[in-house]
């Protein structure tokens, strides 16, 4: 049956559905039993049989409990027919439960996962056969784990105070550029200004050609008759000034 | 006198009171036989006047199951149907036919059931004699007039199943 339940201990069978057609004449006796024997072939480990004499034959299924049968030792199964008739179609199906537990080891929470462990520890040869879990600590090679591991730890420590000093320092650096004062701000700030010369002298304004948009016809012109009475006016205004300046 | 009249009195004080109540009881009954639809049926139209669930004619059988939970208490009654529960409006008669046979047992004497069932018309009846579930299968087919073709549209009908205590 190892090629029928998975292999891993702490298989327990609990049920069995099986199906299979009966043909046969009615008047026939004819029985099927279903059986599994343990694994060595000399027990029977689980048997049901079906009477089909003098009834006619159909199909049948069926789900029968069977008293726990621990996967190991499930051996061969078959199913059996007596007399006359046939057997078709025949289908069996094992219901399982898993116990986890089956093997203390698998789990802390398992009860006896203590002795397991113990008995383990002392077949790897971990811990001698007087020892006990609690002296597990002081065994030479798990001391020796330990010791590697306040070694890493002291590693790590001079690590993370090589960081800290990295930082310490860039905190220096950056205090003492804070310390150079306004006068470098001032310095700084009149470079600046020095730069914004550029743009006067760099700047370009796009040219181009602006084109007369008057038009003057060529008329002629006629003269101005009020220009005269004003060159008139022009004059007598003159004389008045001047004789200001006369000395009579 | 006095004596006696006092006497009468103690006995009025120190009687009991008659009082009476009705206890109630209560109980429910579960059905110890259910009916389960496992497979729903169709019908199949081999020829125009011809409804059928055979297989060979393109329909599907329904099946159905019985849960005996106690023996020898219950009747299973499997009537085929004798009208359609949906159709197109028909003017014609429809001749039926049906058949109820078991597919399946869980117990290798309910095979038995079919050489002993009861049939008459329609319905055939079954003593579920022993614990446990029963498949039955059931057929059914309509034939419309004489070779009259069905209107077009969508045939129902129901086959009823009871568990009839005995």
């Amino acid at each position: 049956m190892a090629d029928v339940l998975p292999p891993e201990v702490g298989l327990t069978v609990e049920n069995l559905s099986y199906g299979y057609t009966v043909e046969k004449q009615t008047a026939d006796d004819m029985t099927v039993t279903i059986q599994n024997q343990n694994i060595t072939g000399t027990e029977t480990l689980f048997s049901e049989t079906d009477d089909w004499s003098g009834i006619p034959g159909n199909s049948i299924r069926k789900s029968v409990p069977v008293p726990s049968i621990p996967g190991a030792s499930l051996g061969e199964g078959s199913i059996e027919v007596v007399g006359n008739g046939t057997v078709t179609d025949p289908s069996l199906v094992y219901s399982y439960k898993f116990d986890l537990c089956y093997t203390p080891l698998n789990d802390p929470s398992c009860p006896g996962y203590d002795d397991a462990m113990l008995e383990y520890l002392r077949g790897l040869g971990v811990l001698d056969s007087n020892e006990t879990l609690e002296d597990m600590y002081e065994n030479e090679l798990v001391q020796d784990v330990l010791d590697r591991e306040v070694d890493r730890d002291e590693e790590e420590l001079n690590k993370e105070q090589k960081e800290e000093s990295d930082k310490e320092r860039a905190r220096r650096i950056a205090s003492e550029i804070e310390g150079l004062g306004e006068g470098q701000a001032q310095m700084l700030s009149d470079l600046n200004n020095m730069t914004s010369f550029d743009s006067y002298y760099t700047v370009s304004i796009s040219g181009g050609a602006y084109n007369d948009t008057v038009q003057l016809d060529t008329k002629s012109l006629s003269d101005n008759r009020r220009a005269l009475s004003s060159l008139a006016s022009d004059a007598k205004f003159d004389e008045m000034i001047r004789s200001q300046y006369t000395e009579n | 006198m006095f004596n006696k009249k006092y006497i009468t009195l103690a006995a009025v004080l120190f009687a009991v009171p008659a009082f009476s109540a009705d206890v109630q009881i209560t109980g429910t009954v579960q059905s110890k036989c259910s009916i389960f639809t496992d497979i729903q049926g169709v019908y199949g139209s081999p020829l125009p006047n011809t409804l059928s669930t055979a297989p060979e004619d393109g329909g599907v059988d329904p099946v159905f199951r019985i849960d005996v939970a106690k023996a020898g208490y219950y009747i299973a009654k499997v009537t085929t149907p004798t009208e359609f529960t949906s159709s197109p409006a028909l003017t014609d008669s429809v001749t039926w036919t049906g058949s109820v046979s078991i597919s399946e047992v869980s117990d290798a004497g309910m095979s038995a059931y079919e050489t002993s069932k009861v049939e008459y018309e329609t319905t055939t009846e079954y003593d579920l004699a022993i614990a446990g579930t029963t498949w039955f299968k059931a057929s059914s087919k309509a034939e419309y007039g004489v070779d009259k073709s069905l209107p077009a549209g969508s045939y129902r009908s129901a086959v009823t199943v009871e568990c009839v205590a005995k």
